[in-house]
């Protein structure tokens, strides 16, 4: 040790002892002693002031299983037919809802991007605008949608539309951000308008990312679509809230069962057309 | 030659040899359950001090060869001892303490990114460190003070507290050194250390192994695919083709004939395993 | 729309027999789904007339959401601090049921093979159904208020956490065990040095974007009486009282971003360990 701190001065960086090691290991443990104890403090806090326990926990999930095995099983198959339309409705809102989004996400991508928007002002508003629809979930959109347009799927596929710009409008900016600057050069190069720009140097680089994120929305819609009726905003949601309005648990049992089948049918088949169509 | 002694002869060898050989094998076979015979009757001897490097084609066997040395790879027969110790036979706190005995570096550095450099350095002193006290890391002062000097010999004194994810390749690979030397080893098995290295990072670390192999007299074997890293390196080569020993001589015996053998002298198989 | 051209075109105009096809299908999955958004948009009844109707709701809406108001500070108090109890409960034990269900789940570690495909099969169906739908099970069994929020979100987090659990400990790197194994460190050094370095720090990053959309979660399960401040939202819209429930919206931001900012901090000081440097 006395070696190595008598040599230290000569060299460039000191070379590290064993007193370095100890205070390197003493500051890892105070650092990570502060995150545990906010970590712990917090829940033990939610914990103890909720009266929320493991007991609590355990007898919840067995008092739920022991309901839905007496009263919510088996799921009434013979009223699938009942909730067809309703399903379709669910579609055919996160389908509109998706196409709001695309169709305000663009400008607010091509906008906000730092390379495409025509102005840094116009950037950091478009990029606002996408932040505070991020920040809102789509639930709370719907409360506001539900008062202006009343019961039914179109309030619930506004707020979809609406809730989607959060997401696409900062990924399509970000994708375009990432675009490879010398095609666009090269593009404009060739005297083009800033539109022509969009068209031949943006897109084609922009697209598999538009794509991706379109398809993960249009997904994420669906379940949002079946979740919105809860509030007011139509669809499988709202003959859901319904039935356990009136009781008839093995009725959204179905639902839910039908609800689950949806979001897998979808997943799946968002799938194979991509493969197929790109 | 080396390979004809019989195992008697060899335990005269051990026992009544004034340099008696640190790592015997005898006989050794690699069969995979998937039927590839990876190593064929491989017969050697290796004495204290050397600078060994096995070369051949990639799928030559370099690599299950040196794993059969401390059995991370169970031999299918045949012999090997270390040090007086018979490798193949040993249970498991046996083969711990044999284990403790070789340092491995390897192609692709193996280490735990996400910890410090000084602490993978003291990983080579878990053989030695208790359950407890190596579960939480805790080594004593003198291990730690080792692990910096380690450092300091392979020219990173200045990264110890660095996490591994941020150094370059050469430098992780002077931290698995480090870590091998660490375990005060009698033996270094490097496999394709260089392999993922660039030129002038290989050069630095076949130089610290040259280093430690003369220095410190710790016998390294070296498996290498590039031949005049061997030349320039080793004391001795041992050509491996197909899984059996097709030539062990000093260095300088070896000819550009028996290179061109060695490499192109069979015809190559379509489907070579890795 | 841009098209690369293939060698297989020549002056724009496709010679390989595929390729046709394989446009003609592009075209043909496209305007399918045109068609189906034009007839969405007829199955809803989405006419301009419905947007010029809901004019004069709109504007009275508008008029009567300024300036946002707290109503019942009290109230809303409470409920905040209820819906952050939800919020770290839920996930709390979420992470707390993850944890064994993933060692099960994930390929390398699980004691039984089929066990894990079962498990992957039983997150995947946790995962696909929504939150709220959880929620609304719990309510049905054990009634409204937080505990079924918690039941709701703790189950919900299962799904995501025993998945993205069980690929951090597929991924665990093989070459550290290897080199750990060579050097004689015994199984437990093994699990402790080796593995637990690598799995701890996803685990983290994941438990703490849980918590992320476990607090926007507990915001909203309100509005189903699932507790927590969702429900004073509902209360506000339907007594039309749409100032408070601006209002009501406006902490809700301030909720789910002050979250993110702690979390990010959290994040930060556990992955940061470079600022540490040798000084005599």
């Amino acid at each position: 040790m006395a070696v190595s701190s008598s040599r230290s001065a000569v060299r460039r960086s000191p070379a590290p002892t064993y007193a370095h090691y100890r205070q390197y290991k003493q500051q890892r443990v105070r650092r990570n002693l502060v995150v545990w104890a906010v970590v712990f403090g917090a829940v033990t806090w939610a914990v103890w002031s909720s009266g929320f326990g493991l007991l609590t926990l355990f007898n919840g999930l067995s008092e739920s299983y022991s309901f839905i095995v007496t009263d919510a099983l088996p799921p009434k198959l013979e009223s699938v037919p009942d909730y067809l339309g309703p399903t379709l409705e669910t579609l055919y809102m996160s389908v509109v809802g998706l196409v709001i989004s695309v169709v305000i996400s663009v400008p607010i991508g091509i906008l906000g991007a730092r390379n495409t928007t025509v102005h840094r002002v116009v950037s950091y508003l478009a990029k606002s605008i996408a932040g505070i629809a991020r920040a809102a979930p789509s639930l709370v959109i719907t409360v506001f949608f539900v008062a202006v347009f009343g019961v039914g799927p179109l309030a619930g596929t506004l707020a979809l539309g609406l809730g989607g710009v959060g997401i696409l409008g900062k990924v399509y900016a970000d994708a375009i951000e990432e675009i490879d600057a010398a095609q666009i050069e090269g593009v404009r190069s060739t005297g083009a308008s800033w539109l022509q720009i969009l068209g031949q140097g943006v897109w084609p680089q922009f697209k598999p990312a538009f794509m991706t994120w379109t398809q993960y929305r249009f997904e994420r819609n669906v379940r949002g679509g079946a979740v919105i009726g809860l509030v007011g905003g139509g669809g499988l949601g709202f003959s859901l809230i319904s039935a356990i309005n009136l009781y008839q648990f093995r009725d959204a049992m179905t639902i839910i069962l039908m609800i689950f089948v949806m979001v897998m049918v979808i997943e799946l088949a968002t799938r194979a057309l991509r493969r197929r169509a790109i | 030659m080396a390979s004809e002694l019989n195992t008697r002869a060899l335990q005269q060898v051990t026992s009544e040899s004034t340099t008696p050989a640190l790592l015997s094998v005898r006989n050794l076979n690699k069969t995979y359950p998937d039927g590839t015979q990876a190593l064929h009757d491989v017969s050697l001897d290796i004495p204290s001090g050397q600078l060994v490097a096995v070369i051949g084609l990639s799928g030559a066997g370099k690599s299950t060869f040196m794993r059969c040395v401390n059995r991370l790879v169970e031999p299918t027969s045949g012999q090997i001892v270390f040090d007086g110790q018979d490798v193949t036979r040993a249970r498991r706190g046996d083969l711990r303490r044999i284990r403790r005995q070789m340092g491995m570096i390897f192609q692709q550095f193996n280490l735990v990114q996400r910890l410090p450099v000084v602490t993978n350095v003291l990983h080579g002193r878990l053989g030695y460190t208790s359950a407890v006290r190596g579960c939480l890391g805790r080594f004593p002062q003198h291990e730690v003070e080792q692990a910096l000097e380690m450092l300091a010999q392979v020219g990173l004194a200045d990264q110890a507290f660095k996490r591994c994810s941020e150094l370059s390749g050469g430098q992780m690979q002077r931290v698995g050194i480090a870590r091998a030397m660490m375990q005060g080893a009698a033996l270094i098995l490097a496999d394709e250390p260089i392999a993922s290295l660039d030129v002038s990072s290989s050069e630095k670390v076949m130089t610290i192994l040259k280093e430690v192999a003369t220095a410190q007299r710790i016998t390294t074997i070296v498996n290498l695919h590039q031949v005049d890293f061997a030349q320039q390196f080793a004391d001795r080569v041992i050509g491996l083709r197909d899984g059996s020993v097709f030539c062990d001589m000093p260095t300088d015996g070896l000819t550009e004939d028996l290179i061109r053998d060695l490499y192109y002298g069979h015809v190559p198989q379509q489907d070579e395993e890795d | 729309m841009v098209q690369t051209s293939t060698p297989a075109e020549v002056g724009g105009i496709p010679t390989d027999p595929q390729a046709t096809r394989r446009r003609v299908t592009h075209r043909i999955l496209w305007g399918l789904a045109a068609a189906f958004v034009v007839l969405s948009v007829f199955q809803l009844g989405i006419t301009p007339q419905r947007f010029t109707d809901a004019l004069p709701r709109a504007s009275f809406v508008w008029d009567r959401m300024w300036p946002p108001a707290i109503d019942d500070g009290g109230a809303l108090s409470t409920a905040v601090v209820e819906s952050l109890q939800i919020a770290i409960v839920g996930t709390a034990f979420g992470i707390l049921l993850s944890i064994p269900l993933a060692l099960i789940a994930a390929r390398n570690v699980t004691p039984f093979a089929p066990l894990s495909l079962a498990m992957k099969g039983f997150a995947a169906f946790v995962r696909a159904v929504p939150a709220l739908i959880w929620a609304f099970l719990f309510i049905m069994a054990v009634g409204l208020g937080p505990t079924a929020g918690i039941l709701a979100l703790a189950v919900n987090s299962t799904g995501m956490l025993v998945k993205v659990y069980a690929e951090a400990l597929e991924e665990i790197p093989m070459g550290p065990i290897e080199a750990l194994q060579a050097s004689g460190a015994s199984r437990s050094h093994i699990a402790f040095q080796g593995i637990l370095p690598s799995v701890v720090r996803l685990f983290i990053a994941w438990s703490v974007f849980r918590l992320d959309i476990n607090v926007r979660y507990s915001t909203i399960l309100g509005v189903v009486g699932a507790g927590g401040i969702g429900w004073e939202l509902t209360r506000a819209a339907s007594l039309s009282r749409y100032d408070v429930a601006l209002g009501i919206t406006v902490v809700i931001f301030i909720l789910v971003m002050a979250t993110e900012a702690v979390s990010q901090w959290l994040r930060r000081r556990v992955d940061d360990d470079t600022a540490f440097r040798v000084e005599e």
